[in-house]
Protein backbone atom coordinates (compact mmCIF):
# COMPACT_ATOMS: atom_id res chain seq x y z
CA UNK A 1 0.00 0.00 0.00
CA UNK A 2 2.19 2.69 1.05
CA UNK A 3 5.15 1.49 -1.76
CA UNK A 4 1.79 2.08 -3.85
CA UNK A 5 1.32 5.79 -2.94
CA UNK A 6 5.24 6.50 -2.94
CA UNK A 7 4.95 5.60 -6.41
CA UNK A 8 3.17 8.61 -7.02
CA UNK A 9 4.19 12.07 -6.98
CA UNK A 10 7.79 10.78 -7.00
CA UNK A 11 10.22 12.74 -9.04
CA UNK A 12 13.99 12.10 -9.24
CA UNK A 13 15.75 15.21 -9.24
CA UNK A 14 19.01 15.60 -10.94
CA UNK A 15 19.84 19.25 -10.48
CA UNK A 16 23.78 20.68 -10.33
CA UNK A 17 24.57 18.94 -7.35
CA UNK A 18 23.92 15.44 -8.22
CA UNK A 19 27.59 14.54 -7.49
CA UNK A 20 26.51 14.24 -3.82
CA UNK A 21 22.90 12.49 -3.71
CA UNK A 22 19.74 12.25 -5.65
CA UNK A 23 16.86 13.39 -4.23
CA UNK A 24 13.00 12.20 -4.51
CA UNK A 25 9.88 14.10 -2.53
CA UNK A 26 6.69 13.51 -2.38
CA UNK A 27 3.89 14.47 0.03
CA UNK A 28 1.72 11.76 1.36
CA UNK A 29 -2.36 12.55 2.63
CA UNK A 30 -3.21 11.03 5.51
CA UNK A 31 -6.59 9.67 4.43
CA UNK A 32 -7.88 6.14 5.15
CA UNK A 33 -6.91 5.04 1.68
CA UNK A 34 -3.08 5.86 1.90
CA UNK A 35 -3.06 4.69 5.49
CA UNK A 36 -6.35 2.29 6.33
CA UNK A 37 -4.24 1.83 9.98
CA UNK A 38 -3.92 4.23 13.05
CA UNK A 39 -1.17 3.37 15.73
CA UNK A 40 -2.81 1.69 19.14
CA UNK A 41 -0.64 2.28 21.12
CA UNK A 42 -0.94 6.64 20.45
CA UNK A 43 -4.71 6.21 20.05
CA UNK A 44 -4.70 5.18 23.83
CA UNK A 45 -2.66 8.05 24.81
CA UNK A 46 -5.03 10.03 22.59
CA UNK A 47 -8.06 8.58 24.61
CA UNK A 48 -6.92 9.73 28.12
CA UNK A 49 -6.95 13.45 27.12
CA UNK A 50 -9.96 12.97 24.32
CA UNK A 51 -12.31 11.88 26.60
CA UNK A 52 -12.03 14.97 29.76
CA UNK A 53 -11.83 17.29 26.42
CA UNK A 54 -14.60 16.08 24.98
CA UNK A 55 -17.14 15.81 27.70
CA UNK A 56 -16.40 19.86 28.20
CA UNK A 57 -16.27 21.13 24.33
CA UNK A 58 -19.50 19.18 23.75
CA UNK A 59 -21.50 21.63 26.04
CA UNK A 60 -24.23 23.55 24.08
CA UNK A 61 -23.44 27.66 25.25
CA UNK A 62 -26.19 28.89 23.20
CA UNK A 63 -28.42 29.06 20.08
CA UNK A 64 -27.83 31.38 17.70
CA UNK A 65 -30.69 33.24 15.30
CA UNK A 66 -28.55 33.09 12.50
CA UNK A 67 -24.76 32.09 10.90
CA UNK A 68 -22.46 35.11 12.10
CA UNK A 69 -19.94 35.75 9.42
CA UNK A 70 -16.56 38.18 9.43
CA UNK A 71 -16.97 40.60 7.20
CA UNK A 72 -15.37 43.90 5.65
CA UNK A 73 -15.48 47.21 6.66
CA UNK A 74 -18.30 45.44 9.08
CA UNK A 75 -19.51 41.50 9.75
CA UNK A 76 -21.82 40.61 11.87
CA UNK A 77 -19.41 38.30 13.74
CA UNK A 78 -17.22 41.31 13.94
CA UNK A 79 -20.41 43.31 15.54
CA UNK A 80 -21.35 40.53 17.63
CA UNK A 81 -17.64 40.28 19.05
CA UNK A 82 -16.74 43.49 19.61
CA UNK A 83 -20.36 44.07 21.37
CA UNK A 84 -20.15 41.90 23.79
CA UNK A 85 -16.42 42.08 24.91
CA UNK A 86 -17.37 46.16 25.13
CA UNK A 87 -19.88 45.29 27.23
CA UNK A 88 -17.79 43.15 29.57
CA UNK A 89 -15.28 44.72 29.64
CA UNK A 90 -17.23 48.19 31.10
CA UNK A 91 -19.05 46.29 33.83
CA UNK A 92 -15.56 45.27 34.94
CA UNK A 93 -13.36 47.78 34.56
CA UNK A 94 -12.80 49.91 37.44
CA UNK A 95 -11.66 53.32 36.78
CA UNK A 96 -8.89 55.34 39.02
CA UNK A 97 -10.12 58.11 37.47
CA UNK A 98 -13.64 57.48 37.04
CA UNK A 99 -13.33 57.74 33.31
CA UNK A 100 -15.19 54.50 31.64
CA UNK A 101 -14.02 52.85 27.94
CA UNK A 102 -15.08 55.23 25.31
CA UNK A 103 -14.74 52.04 22.35
CA UNK A 104 -13.35 48.81 21.52
CA UNK A 105 -10.97 47.54 19.25
CA UNK A 106 -9.94 43.97 18.02
CA UNK A 107 -8.70 42.17 15.00
CA UNK A 108 -10.74 40.44 12.11
CA UNK A 109 -7.81 38.30 12.05
CA UNK A 110 -8.41 36.82 15.27
CA UNK A 111 -11.56 35.58 14.64
CA UNK A 112 -10.71 32.42 13.05
CA UNK A 113 -14.24 30.86 12.18
CA UNK A 114 -18.12 31.87 11.44
CA UNK A 115 -20.59 31.25 13.85
CA UNK A 116 -23.38 28.69 12.98
CA UNK A 117 -26.95 29.02 12.74
CA UNK A 118 -28.65 27.07 15.70
CA UNK A 119 -26.24 25.01 18.53
CA UNK A 120 -23.15 27.08 19.67
CA UNK A 121 -20.80 24.63 21.59
CA UNK A 122 -18.13 25.38 23.25
CA UNK A 123 -15.71 23.54 21.26
CA UNK A 124 -16.96 25.78 18.54
CA UNK A 125 -16.39 29.14 20.51
CA UNK A 126 -12.77 28.09 20.99
CA UNK A 127 -12.55 27.44 17.73
CA UNK A 128 -13.37 31.18 17.22
CA UNK A 129 -11.14 32.50 19.38
CA UNK A 130 -8.27 29.97 19.84
CA UNK A 131 -5.71 32.37 21.00
CA UNK A 132 -5.53 32.89 24.94
CA UNK A 133 -5.91 36.94 24.79
CA UNK A 134 -7.00 38.98 27.59
CA UNK A 135 -8.62 42.22 27.78
CA UNK A 136 -6.47 45.42 27.86
CA UNK A 137 -8.05 48.55 28.55
CA UNK A 138 -5.36 51.42 26.62
CA UNK A 139 -5.87 54.84 27.17
CA UNK A 140 -4.05 56.90 24.12
CA UNK A 141 -3.65 60.19 23.41
CA UNK A 142 -5.82 62.24 21.08
CA UNK A 143 -2.97 61.93 18.54
CA UNK A 144 -2.79 58.33 18.42
CA UNK A 145 -6.25 57.70 18.48
CA UNK A 146 -6.11 59.53 15.49
CA UNK A 147 -3.44 57.27 14.07
CA UNK A 148 -5.66 54.51 15.07
CA UNK A 149 -8.74 55.77 12.95
CA UNK A 150 -6.52 55.97 10.09
CA UNK A 151 -5.22 52.38 10.81
CA UNK A 152 -8.76 51.62 10.25
CA UNK A 153 -9.52 53.41 7.41
CA UNK A 154 -6.46 52.10 5.51
CA UNK A 155 -7.14 48.80 6.38
CA UNK A 156 -8.22 45.94 4.13
CA UNK A 157 -9.87 44.13 6.56
CA UNK A 158 -13.07 45.13 8.59
CA UNK A 159 -11.90 45.20 12.35
CA UNK A 160 -14.53 44.48 15.05
CA UNK A 161 -15.13 47.89 16.52
CA UNK A 162 -18.10 48.74 18.93
CA UNK A 163 -19.01 52.45 20.51
CA UNK A 164 -17.38 54.13 16.79
CA UNK A 165 -19.10 55.38 14.04
CA UNK A 166 -16.86 55.36 11.30
CA UNK A 167 -16.84 57.00 7.61
CA UNK A 168 -14.12 56.57 5.39
CA UNK A 169 -13.45 58.19 2.40
CA UNK A 170 -10.26 57.21 -0.42
CA UNK A 171 -9.24 54.99 2.54
CA UNK A 172 -9.10 58.16 5.12
CA UNK A 173 -10.92 58.54 8.19
CA UNK A 174 -14.00 61.14 7.30
CA UNK A 175 -16.06 61.29 9.99
CA UNK A 176 -15.22 59.47 13.30
CA UNK A 177 -18.22 59.27 16.08
CA UNK A 178 -17.13 58.57 19.70
CA UNK A 179 -20.01 57.56 21.37
CA UNK A 180 -22.01 60.01 19.21
CA UNK A 181 -19.48 62.93 19.93
CA UNK A 182 -16.91 64.05 17.37
CA UNK A 183 -13.63 62.39 17.81
CA UNK A 184 -11.26 65.20 19.25
CA UNK A 185 -7.49 65.16 18.68
CA UNK A 186 -6.71 66.86 22.08
CA UNK A 187 -8.32 64.66 24.59
CA UNK A 188 -7.51 61.17 25.27
CA UNK A 189 -9.20 57.87 25.00
CA UNK A 190 -9.64 54.79 26.08
CA UNK A 191 -9.85 51.53 24.00
CA UNK A 192 -10.75 48.06 25.16
CA UNK A 193 -8.98 45.94 23.17
CA UNK A 194 -6.68 42.54 23.37
CA UNK A 195 -3.42 42.24 24.88
CA UNK A 196 -1.73 40.78 21.76
CA UNK A 197 -2.86 44.18 19.52
CA UNK A 198 -2.11 46.30 22.39
CA UNK A 199 1.50 44.66 21.90
CA UNK A 200 1.47 45.75 18.29
CA UNK A 201 0.25 42.80 16.85
CA UNK A 202 -1.28 43.66 13.18
CA UNK A 203 1.35 46.35 13.10
CA UNK A 204 -1.17 48.33 15.26
CA UNK A 205 1.60 50.53 16.22
CA UNK A 206 -0.56 53.35 17.88
CA UNK A 207 -0.89 51.31 21.08
CA UNK A 208 2.84 50.78 21.68
CA UNK A 209 3.70 53.60 24.16
CA UNK A 210 0.30 54.17 25.69
CA UNK A 211 -0.78 56.92 28.15
CA UNK A 212 -1.86 53.60 30.12
CA UNK A 213 -1.66 50.09 30.29
CA UNK A 214 -4.39 48.26 32.13
CA UNK A 215 -4.87 44.39 31.86
CA UNK A 216 -8.46 43.31 33.22
CA UNK A 217 -7.15 40.05 33.94
CA UNK A 218 -10.03 38.52 31.59
CA UNK A 219 -9.43 36.42 28.93
CA UNK A 220 -11.90 37.64 25.72
CA UNK A 221 -12.86 34.24 24.90
CA UNK A 222 -14.20 33.85 28.53
CA UNK A 223 -15.98 36.73 28.34
CA UNK A 224 -17.92 35.70 25.33
CA UNK A 225 -18.45 32.49 27.23
CA UNK A 226 -19.72 34.14 30.06
CA UNK A 227 -22.63 36.17 27.44
CA UNK A 228 -22.98 33.73 25.82
CA UNK A 229 -24.03 31.85 29.17
CA UNK A 230 -26.15 34.76 30.25
CA UNK A 231 -28.12 35.07 27.32
CA UNK A 232 -28.72 31.10 27.60
CA UNK A 233 -30.31 31.62 30.74
CA UNK A 234 -32.32 34.40 29.94
CA UNK A 235 -34.16 31.84 27.30
CA UNK A 236 -32.75 33.88 24.33
CA UNK A 237 -30.77 33.61 21.35
CA UNK A 238 -28.45 35.30 20.31
CA UNK A 239 -28.05 37.52 16.65
CA UNK A 240 -26.05 40.63 15.40
CA UNK A 241 -26.95 42.71 12.75
CA UNK A 242 -25.00 45.31 10.60
CA UNK A 243 -25.54 49.15 11.24
CA UNK A 244 -22.84 50.80 9.41
CA UNK A 245 -20.87 51.22 11.82
CA UNK A 246 -17.97 51.75 9.37
CA UNK A 247 -18.57 52.51 5.96
CA UNK A 248 -17.05 53.66 2.84
CA UNK A 249 -18.05 57.23 1.12
CA UNK A 250 -17.72 58.64 -2.05
CA UNK B 1 8.35 -3.72 -6.82
CA UNK B 2 9.14 0.41 -6.62
CA UNK B 3 11.94 2.38 -6.38
CA UNK B 4 12.23 2.16 -2.30
CA UNK B 5 12.67 -1.43 -2.51
CA UNK B 6 15.52 -1.54 -5.10
CA UNK B 7 17.13 1.08 -3.26
CA UNK B 8 16.85 -0.32 0.10
CA UNK B 9 19.88 -2.64 0.05
CA UNK B 10 22.05 -1.25 3.26
CA UNK B 11 24.89 0.82 3.25
CA UNK B 12 28.00 -0.90 3.89
CA UNK B 13 29.60 0.65 6.81
CA UNK B 14 33.43 1.05 6.19
CA UNK B 15 35.57 1.93 9.06
CA UNK B 16 39.10 3.19 8.36
CA UNK B 17 41.71 2.87 10.45
CA UNK B 18 45.30 4.80 9.13
CA UNK B 19 43.85 4.79 5.48
CA UNK B 20 42.86 1.23 5.58
CA UNK B 21 39.48 -0.61 5.63
CA UNK B 22 38.44 -2.94 8.52
CA UNK B 23 36.31 -5.68 8.35
CA UNK B 24 35.55 -6.20 4.71
CA UNK B 25 39.55 -4.96 3.57
CA UNK B 26 38.01 -2.90 0.76
CA UNK B 27 36.85 0.58 0.71
CA UNK B 28 33.62 0.97 -0.19
CA UNK B 29 34.21 3.55 -2.58
CA UNK B 30 36.43 1.30 -4.41
CA UNK B 31 34.59 -2.06 -3.82
CA UNK B 32 32.65 -1.66 -6.88
CA UNK B 33 29.04 -2.30 -5.54
CA UNK B 34 26.59 -0.01 -6.41
CA UNK B 35 25.25 0.23 -2.48
CA UNK B 36 23.86 3.76 -1.33
CA UNK B 37 23.51 5.28 1.25
CA UNK B 38 19.83 5.96 1.56
CA UNK B 39 18.30 8.32 4.21
CA UNK B 40 14.38 9.33 4.12
CA UNK B 41 13.68 12.77 5.79
CA UNK B 42 10.24 12.66 7.06
CA UNK B 43 8.54 16.31 7.66
CA UNK B 44 5.56 18.53 9.27
CA UNK B 45 4.88 21.91 9.45
CA UNK B 46 1.93 23.73 11.10
CA UNK B 47 0.35 20.96 12.96
CA UNK B 48 -1.13 23.32 15.31
CA UNK B 49 -2.88 20.32 17.76
CA UNK B 50 -5.15 18.76 15.11
CA UNK B 51 -4.15 15.74 17.14
CA UNK B 52 -7.81 14.01 16.04
CA UNK B 53 -8.38 13.73 12.43
CA UNK B 54 -10.68 16.36 10.80
CA UNK B 55 -14.12 15.87 11.63
CA UNK B 56 -16.29 13.78 8.84
CA UNK B 57 -18.47 16.71 7.86
CA UNK B 58 -14.78 19.00 7.43
CA UNK B 59 -15.64 20.51 3.74
CA UNK B 60 -11.83 20.21 2.79
CA UNK B 61 -10.22 17.63 4.86
CA UNK B 62 -13.07 14.78 6.16
CA UNK B 63 -11.50 12.15 8.54
CA UNK B 64 -8.20 13.20 7.41
CA UNK B 65 -4.83 13.39 9.08
CA UNK B 66 -4.51 12.84 13.52
CA UNK B 67 -1.80 11.95 15.17
CA UNK B 68 -2.67 8.38 15.33
CA UNK B 69 -2.47 7.94 11.51
CA UNK B 70 0.31 10.08 11.24
CA UNK B 71 1.92 7.92 13.62
CA UNK B 72 1.08 4.48 12.09
CA UNK B 73 2.72 5.94 8.71
CA UNK B 74 5.88 6.50 9.92
CA UNK B 75 6.25 3.46 11.67
CA UNK B 76 5.52 1.75 8.22
CA UNK B 77 8.29 3.84 6.76
CA UNK B 78 10.52 3.02 9.61
CA UNK B 79 10.15 -0.89 9.23
CA UNK B 80 11.30 -0.64 5.31
CA UNK B 81 13.96 2.30 5.79
CA UNK B 82 16.78 1.74 7.97
CA UNK B 83 17.64 5.83 8.33
CA UNK B 84 15.11 8.08 8.94
CA UNK B 85 14.78 11.26 10.39
CA UNK B 86 11.46 13.17 11.49
CA UNK B 87 11.51 16.39 11.96
CA UNK B 88 9.18 19.44 12.57
CA UNK B 89 9.03 22.94 10.93
CA UNK B 90 6.95 24.72 13.83
CA UNK B 91 3.61 25.82 14.95
CA UNK B 92 2.56 22.64 16.79
CA UNK B 93 0.55 24.01 19.18
CA UNK B 94 -2.92 26.06 18.51
CA UNK B 95 -5.90 26.02 16.79
CA UNK B 96 -7.90 23.19 18.76
CA UNK B 97 -9.18 23.34 22.33
CA UNK B 98 -6.48 20.56 22.61
CA UNK B 99 -4.18 22.86 23.24
CA UNK B 100 -6.16 25.02 25.19
CA UNK B 101 -7.05 23.03 27.70
CA UNK B 102 -3.79 21.52 27.96
CA UNK B 103 -1.25 23.87 26.34
CA UNK B 104 0.92 21.41 24.22
CA UNK B 105 1.51 18.44 26.86
CA UNK B 106 -0.13 15.91 24.47
CA UNK B 107 1.04 17.22 21.35
CA UNK B 108 4.75 17.02 22.63
CA UNK B 109 4.16 13.69 24.05
CA UNK B 110 2.32 11.88 21.28
CA UNK B 111 5.56 13.76 18.89
CA UNK B 112 7.55 12.14 21.55
CA UNK B 113 6.55 8.30 21.45
CA UNK B 114 6.34 8.88 17.43
CA UNK B 115 10.49 9.63 17.44
CA UNK B 116 10.27 13.18 16.14
CA UNK B 117 14.08 13.90 16.29
CA UNK B 118 13.96 17.59 16.04
CA UNK B 119 11.12 20.47 15.49
CA UNK B 120 12.33 24.34 15.09
CA UNK B 121 9.90 26.73 16.99
CA UNK B 122 7.31 28.51 15.19
CA UNK B 123 5.40 31.82 16.50
CA UNK B 124 2.28 30.01 18.14
CA UNK B 125 4.56 27.92 20.31
CA UNK B 126 4.56 31.34 22.38
CA UNK B 127 0.85 31.54 22.42
CA UNK B 128 1.20 30.10 25.88
CA UNK B 129 4.23 32.89 26.92
CA UNK B 130 7.33 32.05 27.93
CA UNK B 131 6.47 30.02 30.77
CA UNK B 132 3.45 28.37 28.80
CA UNK B 133 6.14 26.96 26.73
CA UNK B 134 8.85 26.23 28.83
CA UNK B 135 6.25 24.27 31.54
CA UNK B 136 5.67 22.04 28.64
CA UNK B 137 8.99 21.53 27.37
CA UNK B 138 9.94 18.16 29.48
CA UNK B 139 6.95 16.44 27.72
CA UNK B 140 9.06 16.78 24.51
CA UNK B 141 11.93 13.91 24.11
CA UNK B 142 13.44 16.04 21.11
CA UNK B 143 15.20 19.03 20.96
CA UNK B 144 13.94 22.29 19.75
CA UNK B 145 15.97 24.20 17.46
CA UNK B 146 16.58 27.59 16.81
CA UNK B 147 19.32 29.83 15.70
CA UNK B 148 18.01 33.25 15.27
CA UNK B 149 16.19 34.16 18.48
CA UNK B 150 18.68 34.98 21.96
CA UNK B 151 17.27 32.77 24.78
CA UNK B 152 19.45 33.67 27.48
CA UNK B 153 17.51 36.62 29.22
CA UNK B 154 14.31 34.38 29.20
CA UNK B 155 13.62 31.40 31.33
CA UNK B 156 14.29 29.05 28.03
CA UNK B 157 17.75 30.12 28.67
CA UNK B 158 20.05 26.95 27.44
CA UNK B 159 16.25 24.54 27.35
CA UNK B 160 16.63 25.53 22.86
CA UNK B 161 19.13 24.47 20.90
CA UNK B 162 21.19 26.30 18.50
CA UNK B 163 22.18 23.87 16.34
CA UNK B 164 22.17 20.11 16.13
CA UNK B 165 24.12 17.04 14.69
CA UNK B 166 22.41 14.13 14.26
CA UNK B 167 24.07 11.02 13.11
CA UNK B 168 22.45 8.07 10.81
CA UNK B 169 24.29 4.95 9.43
CA UNK B 170 27.39 7.10 8.00
CA UNK B 171 25.83 10.29 7.84
CA UNK B 172 26.51 13.92 9.81
CA UNK B 173 23.14 15.90 9.67
CA UNK B 174 23.68 19.42 11.04
CA UNK B 175 20.47 21.33 11.39
CA UNK B 176 19.97 24.41 12.08
CA UNK B 177 16.72 26.41 12.87
CA UNK B 178 15.17 29.72 11.88
CA UNK B 179 12.68 31.70 13.18
CA UNK B 180 10.46 34.85 12.16
CA UNK B 181 10.07 38.36 13.37
CA UNK B 182 8.17 38.08 16.14
CA UNK B 183 7.13 42.02 16.61
CA UNK B 184 3.58 42.26 14.93
CA UNK B 185 2.84 39.07 14.91
CA UNK B 186 3.37 37.77 18.74
CA UNK B 187 2.23 39.54 21.86
CA UNK B 188 5.20 41.17 23.94
CA UNK B 189 4.47 39.88 26.88
CA UNK B 190 4.33 36.67 25.36
CA UNK B 191 7.76 36.63 23.63
CA UNK B 192 9.16 38.67 26.74
CA UNK B 193 12.93 39.49 26.01
CA UNK B 194 13.26 36.79 23.32
CA UNK B 195 15.50 38.66 20.97
CA UNK B 196 14.91 38.26 16.85
CA UNK B 197 18.15 38.31 14.44
CA UNK B 198 18.42 38.55 11.11
CA UNK B 199 17.68 35.06 9.67
CA UNK B 200 19.82 35.84 6.63
CA UNK B 201 23.25 36.59 8.18
CA UNK B 202 22.84 33.59 11.39
CA UNK B 203 21.78 30.76 8.53
CA UNK B 204 25.33 31.62 6.52
CA UNK B 205 26.94 31.50 9.90
CA UNK B 206 25.35 28.43 11.07
CA UNK B 207 26.03 26.71 7.82
CA UNK B 208 29.68 27.78 7.93
CA UNK B 209 29.81 25.92 11.09
CA UNK B 210 28.17 22.81 10.48
CA UNK B 211 30.07 22.67 7.28
CA UNK B 212 33.25 23.81 7.80
CA UNK B 213 34.22 23.38 11.64
CA UNK B 214 31.77 20.18 11.61
CA UNK B 215 32.66 19.01 8.37
CA UNK B 216 28.57 17.42 8.16
CA UNK B 217 26.98 15.50 4.86
CA UNK B 218 24.17 17.27 4.80
CA UNK B 219 23.06 20.50 6.34
CA UNK B 220 19.33 21.56 7.14
CA UNK B 221 17.30 24.13 7.81
CA UNK B 222 14.37 24.13 9.99
CA UNK B 223 12.36 27.20 9.02
CA UNK B 224 9.32 28.84 10.52
CA UNK B 225 10.28 31.86 8.36
CA UNK B 226 7.36 31.26 5.81
CA UNK B 227 7.98 29.98 1.66
CA UNK B 228 7.85 32.88 -0.21
CA UNK B 229 6.47 36.45 0.10
CA UNK B 230 5.44 39.35 -2.47
CA UNK B 231 7.14 41.88 -0.16
CA UNK B 232 10.62 40.22 -0.33
CA UNK B 233 10.72 39.63 3.44
CA UNK B 234 12.80 37.03 4.23
CA UNK B 235 11.75 33.48 3.37
CA UNK B 236 12.93 30.20 3.11
CA UNK B 237 13.19 31.52 -1.09
CA UNK B 238 15.58 34.42 0.34
CA UNK B 239 17.52 31.85 2.63
CA UNK B 240 18.24 29.27 0.04
CA UNK B 241 19.45 32.27 -2.22
CA UNK B 242 21.59 33.69 -0.01
CA UNK B 243 23.03 30.46 1.31
CA UNK B 244 26.30 27.98 0.04
CA UNK B 245 26.06 24.61 1.87
CA UNK B 246 22.17 24.80 2.98
CA UNK B 247 21.05 21.46 1.26
CA UNK B 248 17.40 21.28 2.43
CA UNK B 249 14.97 23.98 3.89
CA UNK B 250 11.88 22.04 5.58
CA UNK B 251 9.69 25.42 6.12
CA UNK B 252 6.34 26.44 7.77
CA UNK B 253 4.34 29.01 8.45
CA UNK B 254 2.31 29.91 5.15
CA UNK B 255 1.11 26.83 5.09
CA UNK B 256 2.27 26.03 1.46
CA UNK B 257 2.00 22.83 -0.18
CA UNK B 258 4.98 22.23 -2.11
CA UNK B 259 4.48 18.77 -4.23
CA UNK B 260 7.29 17.75 -5.16
CA UNK B 261 9.75 20.28 -2.97
CA UNK B 262 10.69 23.17 -4.67
CA UNK B 263 14.45 23.18 -6.12
CA UNK B 264 15.88 26.83 -5.86
CA UNK B 265 19.76 27.87 -6.65
CA UNK B 266 22.01 28.88 -3.95
CA UNK B 267 24.68 31.23 -3.82
CA UNK B 268 26.86 28.71 -5.01
CA UNK B 269 24.80 27.52 -8.08
CA UNK B 270 23.24 24.04 -6.35
CA UNK B 271 20.07 23.38 -5.88
CA UNK B 272 18.50 23.73 -2.39
CA UNK B 273 15.26 21.81 -2.41
CA UNK B 274 12.31 23.27 -0.35
CA UNK B 275 9.84 21.41 1.75
CA UNK B 276 6.40 22.48 3.49
CA UNK B 277 2.96 20.11 3.54
CA UNK B 278 0.51 22.65 4.11
CA UNK B 279 -0.74 22.27 7.19
CA UNK B 280 -2.51 20.70 10.33
CA UNK B 281 -0.75 17.86 9.79
CA UNK B 282 -2.75 15.85 7.02
CA UNK B 283 -0.20 15.45 5.20
CA UNK B 284 3.78 14.04 6.02
CA UNK B 285 5.76 14.93 3.85
CA UNK B 286 8.60 12.48 2.75
CA UNK B 287 12.53 12.75 0.74
CA UNK B 288 14.16 10.10 0.03
CA UNK B 289 17.99 11.12 -0.36
CA UNK B 290 20.67 8.32 -2.03
CA UNK B 291 23.73 9.09 -1.73
CA UNK B 292 25.99 8.52 -4.46
CA UNK B 293 28.90 6.20 -4.26
CA UNK B 294 31.05 8.55 -5.96
CA UNK B 295 29.98 11.40 -3.75
CA UNK B 296 33.99 12.23 -3.29
CA UNK B 297 33.85 10.96 0.27
CA UNK B 298 36.27 8.97 2.17
CA UNK B 299 35.25 7.89 5.63
CA UNK B 300 38.34 7.86 8.02
CA UNK B 301 37.63 7.20 11.34
CA UNK B 302 38.15 10.00 13.73
CA UNK B 303 41.02 11.00 16.09
CA UNK B 304 39.24 11.58 19.28
CA UNK B 305 35.66 9.21 18.96
CA UNK B 306 34.66 6.47 17.24
CA UNK B 307 32.40 8.71 15.12
CA UNK B 308 32.78 8.56 11.45
CA UNK B 309 34.66 11.56 9.73
CA UNK B 310 34.94 11.93 5.80
CA UNK B 311 37.01 13.90 4.34
CA UNK B 312 36.47 15.53 0.38
CA UNK B 313 38.89 14.05 -2.30
ZN1 LIG C 1 3.38 30.23 11.98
Amino acid sequence: MLSLLCFFGIFACKGPDQQRYTLEGSVILLDSINVPETDRELEKIIMEYRESLEADMSKVLVYSEHVMERGSPEGKLNNFVADLVFDIGKEIYQPDDGKSIDFCLLNYGGLRVPLPKGEITNERVFELLPFENEMVVITLTGERTGELFQYLAASERGMPVSGIKLKIKDKKPHEVLINGQEFDINKSYKVLTSDYLAGGGDHMNFFLQPVNYELLGKRIRDAIILHMQRVHAEGKKISSELDGRISVVN
Amino acid sequence: MTLKNIDRRTFVKTTMLGGFALGAGIPFWASGNNDVSHLCILHTNDTHSRIDPYPSNDPNFPMMGGYARRAALISQVRNQVEHVLLLDAGDIFQGTPYYNIYGGEPELRLMTKMGYDASTIGNHEFDNGLDGLERVLPYAGFPFINSNYDFSQTILNEKIETYKILYRGNLKIGIYGLGIELEGLVGRNLYGNTVYHDPIKVAQRMEMILKEEHHCDLVLCLSHLGYKYETGKVSDVVIAGKTRYTDIILGGHTHTLLDPPAQIENAAGKIVYIGQTGYAGVRLGRMDLYFNKNSGKIFVESNTTNILKYQDV
